[in-house]
């Protein structure tokens, strides 16, 4: 059994704010192995942009801290290392890419210049640096290369410019690469160019990816795990064909009900009722309690245990705890 | 009292009474409550607030006067604070007890002038004070041309845009290439020295940035969908520039304003100085100021007069300053994005 | 007659040009290009297109927030064009908007209750204040929304209960017809099966025919009757959703539609 290549130990990442302290991040683990795709799937305020932040450490500041927790990159606790080291690591062994990619490319420097200096601040000459980023601009499909480096991103698609914050994230070949949200913003159709794009980077270099997303059909295409994370939790983790074939969190359950389709046509939809709680007063038992279907079966009021089903399953949620002596349930534990 | 005192009474009260009234209806709309709290923990906000409040009482006691035996004016409330404190015949240093000339003499009331007296023996603390109530009015006065005009012809040319907002830009493009001072001078000499020439003058040369302004956030907001949606629900243009952006572009106008006021209130100084300020029975700090030039010459040297006068105009421009920006900090982004 | 389509568009474009004459016509740029469709009463047609397809033009066009270059409009067989600006007044009660973004498409200023009657004030709808308020009252509630909202201002609410606020004030007026601009796009996937909810059940209950312009295509498969998908401007494929899903004629549509995750990690249409 081969060492995860990155571990996340009980991270706790809060944010201090004029209305109290925000537990953006509240215990949140999990594991992504060398050359592994780990979707963290979630809605708004789930947590899952801060926890990916909190690995990069770019948390915004003075607000942002990370209270406790491991981080456990190849072994090492990235939270140990200095501002320096953490330098090193940072676009050289981790890369990351976000949903704009028009505020995450700076609108005064040419194309070429950006692509450039992530090969030039880990050591390469700025020759080294040229053919590099020549060689990237073409593999991630876009044309003419040179051509494109003289450019400014304000001269770019929307996919485009993607492309190029792909390239500049892969131009140290990272081992992880972090990727939130990076099609949300994209049309369909160049969301399915960027996704095949990273997989096929994924096979090539036998990079792994931590994907964060709200979009389970991009989960369902790229994961090979899942985590679900909800009110700063993860509730439920498994690996992708489980998780939709046999969703057990009464959330991620509702989730997938609730998605409009050719089959719900003249139904109502599932509809997920009531509202998340505040981040900055998490209730004490279970924070989908006051959502859940199943609430009134279970003892909502104490905080849920995480259960492990085994084969990489977990689900904290009262239904699968099994100390609890109910009927009603089918084997592996799923309310019939 | 008789009928003009009554009426400045009136007047004087009338305006703080809207003020706290208009603060309190803010502060029922969520976003107004939540930058008021945020200037409440400012603790230099905190302290320009009540240096204003200060001068803000000065001014409308000011106000409030009445016909008094033994005086030729009506005495004020604040005239009447100084009863107790009788003229000299000349200039006298502050806390002196004998007169300020080559061969001194003393005075009726020694020691009991805090800022000492000027070249007709009256109290300058006194006359500092009563120059509040001008700055104010000039101030006041100035606005109340500038900033309807401004804000109608902004909104007339941010939301209707091409030839309206040719013309009006046109016209105050035309306008600003006219140095200010030069334009002041020249309306005031036209209509004569005095208190509405000033506030006329002041007032067309002071009301472009405020249009640009205007001008500017209503194209911001012209095509928000919320407009689009008024539209779409009917509503006229004149309703939409009145209920919908108005309201919106209030947090920048006040700012603007604020600053406006200082700034109006500086050039009252720099009007009088230049000879073109108000009449110099009225109290003024800039008719104090202009008699500085005589004064530093002199022998002994009088410096109280300026240094009173100029004081309490640095006191109350940097107070408005620092209003102003603390509340554009707290109006401004981060209040967006909640 | 009742077989008339509530709506009709006919050859309708729009063209972004310049000004002054120093500037050739090729720097003339045509987002709307030749559209036709007509929508039945009580039905739903949904625009589908990518961005820079036009489809958003086309909804503002019919709304006449935008000034079309040509073509022609028509509500129940009258045209909007040739009418007197009385009559586009009144057209307006019958034709109202839902935007995208529930951050943006109200008055940040305006409570509740002065966003859901504004309408009703502009079309003398409600004998009075009181009145107004009863029909404020049952519009909010319609939407699933507690009467209290009415004193609030709308950062007090979620995107969700936003977006109902934006329907409840299009409702106000008592439209035939209404055009939803992306509604559920910048909502989370728990909020959107609340809104589209709402939505069916408004259609089912008024009669209420729309026109929904979105990309989202899971959306389209639930809602609509008929489909327009449109590319550049113009309209490359029509039909049922069943048609236009089942049998693409075009290649842009197939495209398109092959370019959904699948939800289903079985069936990986994307990445294999």
């Amino acid at each position: 059994m081969s060492q995860p290549l990155l571990e996340v130990r009980d991270l706790h990442t809060f944010l201090s704010s004029p209305r109290g302290t925000a537990r953006a991040v509240d215990g949140v683990n999990f594991t992504v192995d060398p050359g592994q795709i780990r979707a963290i799937v979630g809605e708004s305020g789930c947590g899952k942009s801060m926890t990916a932040l909190s690995i990069m450490q770019l948390l915004p500041e003075p607000a942002g801290y990370i209270d406790r927790g491991q981080i456990l990159f190849e072994g090492r606790d990235l939270l140990d290392l200095t501002w320096s080291q953490m330098g090193d690591v940072r676009g050289n062994d981790i890369a990351m890419i976000f949903q704009e990619p028009m505020t995450s490319l700076n609108p005064t420097f040419t194309i070429g210049n950006q692509v450039r200096e992530s090969a030039i601040v880990h050591g390469k000459s700025k020759a080294e640096a040229q053919e590099l980023a020549l060689d990237l601009l073409s593999r991630v499909g876009i044309e003419n290369p040179g051509a494109t480096l003289r450019q400014y991103p304000y001269e770019l698609s929307g996919g485009m410019r993607q492309r190029v914050m792909i390239s500049i994230a892969l131009a140290n070949r990272p081992k992880l690469l972090i990727a939130d949200e990076p099609t949300t913003a994209l049309d369909v159709t160049v969301q399915a160019q960027i996704l095949r794009l990273m997989r096929d980077m994924q096979r090539d270099f036998g990079m792994a990816i931590l994907l964060i997303t709200h979009d389970l059909g991009v989960v369902a295409e790229m994961a090979d795990v899942v985590s679900v994370m909800y009110a700063g939790q993860v509730v439920e983790e498994s690996p992708v064909h489980e998780l939709f074939r046999e969703p057990k969190h009464p959330y991620t359950r509702d989730l997938l009900a609730s998605l409009p389709s050719r089959e719900a046509r003249g139904k109502a939809l599932r509809v997920i009722g009531g509202t998340v709680p505040p981040s900055t007063a998490w209730p004490k038992g279970c924070r989908y309690a006051n959502r859940c279907q199943f609430c009134d079966q279970v003892p909502w009021e104490t905080p849920p245990p995480n259960n492990d089903l085994g084969d990489g399953v977990r689900v904290r949620c009262h239904l699968f705890d099994p100390g609890r002596t109910d009927e009603g349930r089918t084997e592996k534990g799923v309310p019939a | 009292m008789n009928r003009s005192d009554l009426i400045n009474a009136i007047l004087s009260l009338l305006a703080p009474v809207l003020l706290v009234v208009a603060i309190l209806r803010a502060r029922k709309q969520p976003l107004w409550a939540e930058a008021f709290r945020r200037v409440r923990r400012n603790p230099v906000a905190m302290v320009a607030v009540v240096v204003l409040g200060l001068y803000t009482t000065v001014a409308v006691l000011d106000g409030i006067g009445w016909q008094v035996k033994g005086q030729i004016n009506s005495q004020t409330l604040i005239d009447q604070a100084f009863a107790g404190v009788p003229s000299e015949s000349t200039y006298s240093a502050p806390f002196a007890v004998r007169s300020s000339e080559v061969r001194p003499k003393p005075l009726v009331a020694p020691g009991r002038h805090v800022l000492g007296t000027d070249a007709i023996g009256a109290d300058v603390l006194h006359r500092v004070l009563k120059g509040i109530r001008t700055a104010f009015i000039i101030g006041i006065g100035t606005l109340a041309i500038t900033a309807p005009l401004a804000i109608l012809l902004g909104l007339i040319a941010g939301y209707y845009g091409k030839t309206a907002d040719d013309a009006i830009q046109y016209v105050y493009t035309v306008l600003s290439s006219i140095p200010d001072i030069l334009l002041l001078i020249a309306i005031i000499l036209v209509m004569g020295k005095g208190l509405l020439a000033m506030c006329v003058a002041l007032g067309v040369t002071s009301w472009v940035g405020l249009c640009r302004l205007v001008r500017g956030e209503t194209l911001r907001h012209r095509d928000r969908e919320y407009v689009r949606a008024a539209k779409a629900l009917g509503a006229s243009p004149l309703s939409i520039m009145t209920r919908h952006i108005l309201p919106n572009l209030l947090p920048v106008v006040i700012i603007s304003l604020t600053l406006s006021f200082s700034g109006i209130v500086l050039y009252e100084s720099v009007l009088s100085y230049l000879g073109v300020g108000l009449q110099a029975d009225m109290p003024s700090w800039g008719n104090m100021i202009d008699g500085a030039r005589a004064e530093l010459t002199r022998d002994p040297v009088v410096w109280w007069n300026i240094a009173a006068a100029a004081g309490a105009l640095l006191i109350l421009v940097l107070s408005l300053n620092f209003l102003a920006d603390a509340l554009r900090d707290a109006i401004d982004p981060r209040l967006r994005s909640s | 007659m009742s077989d008339a389509p509530i709506l009709s568009v006919k050859g309708l474009r729009k063209e972004f040009g310049q000004r002054g004459g120093f500037l050739k016509p090729k720097g003339l740029k045509v987002a709307v290009d030749d559209v036709s469709f007509d929508i039945p009463k009580g039905k739903t047609l949904a625009l589908v297109g990518e961005s820079g397809s036009g489809k958003s033009t086309v909804g503002l066009m019919i709304l006449g927030l935008l000034e079309s270059t040509g073509g022609e409009v028509l509500f129940e067989g009258r045209s909007l064009a040739s009418r007197s600006a009385a009559d586009r007044h009144r057209f307006r009660r019958e034709m109202q908007v839902v935007f995208q973004d529930p951050y943006a498409s109200l008055n940040a200023r305006m409570t509740v209750r002065e966003a859901v009657t504004e309408g009703m004030r502009i079309h003398g709808i409600g004998a009075s204040a009181a009145e107004r308020d009863d029909r404020a009252k049952r519009l909010v509630e319609q939407v699933n929304l507690d009467a209290s909202a009415l004193d609030r201002y709308p950062h007090e609410f979620s995107g969700g209960q936003r977006q109902r606020i934006a329907i409840a004030r299009a409702l106000s007026v008592e439209p035939r017809f209404l055009v939803l601009d992306e509604p559920t796009s910048a909502l989370d996937v728990s909020v959107q099966s609340q809104v589209l909810n709402l939505l069916r059940q408004l259609q089912n209950d008024f009669g209420l025919s729309y026109l929904f312009v979105t990309h989202n295509l899971g959306v389209v498969e639930y809602l609509a009757d008929e489909v327009c998908v449109m590319q550049r401007g113009r309209i490359v494929e029509r039909g049922t959703v069943d048609e236009v899903f089942d049998s693409p004629k075009q290649e842009y549509t197939a495209r398109l539609l092959g370019s959904i995750p699948s939800t289903d990690p079985n069936v990986r249409r994307l990445t294999g």
